[in-house]
């Protein structure tokens, strides 16, 4: 290998007399180091937002995880993020306490069955009974038309948190990646921390466009507001007209689409 | 005496005329109704961004009219569930299930059809699985909802083959010319007991459209699948087919050099 590249170079000298230099340099150097800080979208689905996220972050992050499940997210982040720190809010007490069981594993992440939500508060939570996807579970209730889908079978009482609050009350000052997936509150928590939202370098959301739920925050008025904080959209895999998860971060590193 | 040994030999001769002919190409021209008996065609699906939409699945099983005689078989479409990782996807998913059963009651090309729906993700193999508890037939076209079949094919004289040849386990519709590749290896037109077709010898093992036998997928593939995946993850060894090609019995459809069979819609990049 290392033979060959003195044959290249030696090949480039002889060939440019005028700037031999400058143009090996360009060839052996700046292309590999342009290409090594682009980063190339078509490598990233569905399956590893996380490892994506990791390029806009750092090595420490701060990380907020709304809609955690049964885990499985956490656990990527987890092992994406040692030395980082993770809160993790689910309200579905099914959910939660299998969640919980990962405390063991991983001193660095902490567990909370609050809901996030623009208010601190007592409300209602709607979960549904459909068997192609048991995660349903929202603070909002489904609007008629949809209720073939989201049954809201059964409802319970959850603790909310306003989630500026709650960082004020944990001595949080910083939130690097914010993961929404909370059944269509997004927008309304990302406009409840004017403040926090500064910190914040990439946030995760679930996108929706229809009125699935009453006050649902629909990905038209998602967009304009994450931008005025800064925030572009890196991916977005999504059904048209249906539902997506979308990547925005503070850009601070090219892609290639 | 004389006689029976003279009666005896024209019977023998008989026998014989009778089991060289059967072996001939041509000899047994099966009636298009009874293929209903020997063949179930299994459409497998899952969600791709084109969802609700249901026009990738209606191009595609329109597209197997092409060979007229599979309209006489049962088909079965299976759905497999939707991925974790990809949960956005449940509810054009679940209206594109509902589309379908429309389809199955107004649509000629769905006529015949009944569906299985799985629950929950379980990727091709084990979705495919649940399909097979519906098969009462000894051949299945396992066919995947985003590929073309471009051109007709001889299913009877195939099936007919199959019957005859134990050998012939899985025969698949390439998406690319009958030759050499990095996937089938160095294919040839040897056919260990021969065919009624024009058939090719692979060494890849591809879940691509393809007739196999029931027997072959309930006692070789499926026990092979372990875990949540696709067919050829598990069973696509170049090197083990070679060594062994009796045991897999892949084939591909046509003559060595043949241009595809099959046309892939991509259903999963389709709209990206």
């Amino acid at each position: 290998m290392i033979v060959s590249m003195n044959r290249a170079l030696i090949f480039f000298e002889n060939s440019f007399p005028w700037g031999a230099k400058s143009v090996t340099m360009f060839f052996f150097l700046v292309i590999p180091f342009l290409s090594a800080v682009q980063i190339d979208l078509k490598k990233y689905n569905e399956w590893n937002i996380v490892q994506l996220a990791a390029n806009f972050l750092p090595p420490d992050p701060i990380v907020v995880l709304a809609g955690a499940h049964q885990g499985d997210v956490m656990v990527q982040m987890a092992h994406q993020w040692p030395q980082g720190h993770i809160y993790a809010f689910e309200p579905n007490p099914v959910f939660h306490s299998a969640l919980k069981q990962h405390k063991q594993w991983f001193s660095y992440v902490d567990f909370f069955s609050s809901a996030l939500d623009s208010t601190t508060k007592k409300a209602p939570f709607f979960t549904s009974s459909n068997p192609k996807n048991p995660r349903i579970g929202s603070l909002l209730v489904a609007n008629s038309n949809w209720k073939w889908h989201y049954n809201d079978a059964t409802t319970f009482t959850v603790q909310c948190k306003n989630l500026q609050e709650w960082a004020s009350e944990k001595r949080v000052t910083r939130i690097d990646f914010l993961w929404l997936n909370i059944g269509g509150s997004e927008l309304r928590v990302l406009q409840s921390i004017p403040e926090l939202i500064h910190s914040v370098q990439v946030i995760f959301v679930e996108t929706h466009f229809e009125e699935f739920r009453q006050g649902i925050g629909l990905y038209k008025d998602l967009l304009p507001f994450l931008a005025t904080y800064g925030f572009e959209e890196i991916i977005h895999w999504h059904i048209p007209n249906y539902q997506g998860y979308a990547l925005f971060a503070k850009q601070n590193r090219q892609v290639s689409r | 005496m004389k006689t029976y040994l003279i009666l005896f030999g024209f019977l023998y001769l008989g026998f014989c005329s009778e089991l060289s002919a059967s072996k001939g190409p041509g000899f047994w021209k099966p009636d298009e109704k009874n293929l209903s008996s020997k063949l179930t065609i299994i459409t497998t699906t899952s969600p791709i961004p084109s969802n609700p939409s249901t026009e990738i699945l209606e191009k595609t099983q329109q597209s197997l009219f092409k060979t007229p005689a599979l309209k006489e078989c049962k088909k079965i479409i299976v759905f497999d569930g939707v991925p974790l990782e990809q949960k956005y996807r449940t509810i054009a998913y679940e209206l594109y299930i509902k589309n379908v059963e429309k389809l199955v009651n107004e649509n000629p090309y769905f006529a015949n059809t009944i569906l299985v729906v799985n629950q929950e993700f379980k990727h091709l193999a084990n979705s495919l699985r649940e399909a097979f508890k519906f098969v009462t037939t000894p051949y299945v076209f396992v066919h995947q909802h985003d590929f073309l079949l471009v051109r007709e094919f001889d299913v009877m004289n195939l099936i007919q083959s199959m019957d005859e040849n134990p050998n012939l386990k899985l025969i698949r519709f390439n998406q690319f010319s009958n030759a050499a590749n990095w996937w089938d290896g160095p294919v040839d037109s040897y056919i260990e007991g021969g065919a009624h077709v024009p058939l090719t010898r692979t060494f890849g093992w591809s879940d691509n459209d393809h007739i196999a036998r029931t027997d072959y997928y309930l006692n070789f593939v499926f026990p092979k699948v372990t875990w949540n995946g696709a067919m050829e993850w598990f069973l696509h060894d170049s090197k083990k087919i070679q060594m062994d090609h009796l045991l897999y019995g892949t084939y591909l459809y046509g003559n060595l050099g043949e241009p595809p069979y099959i046309y892939h819609l991509d259903g999963k990049n389709s709209l990206r």
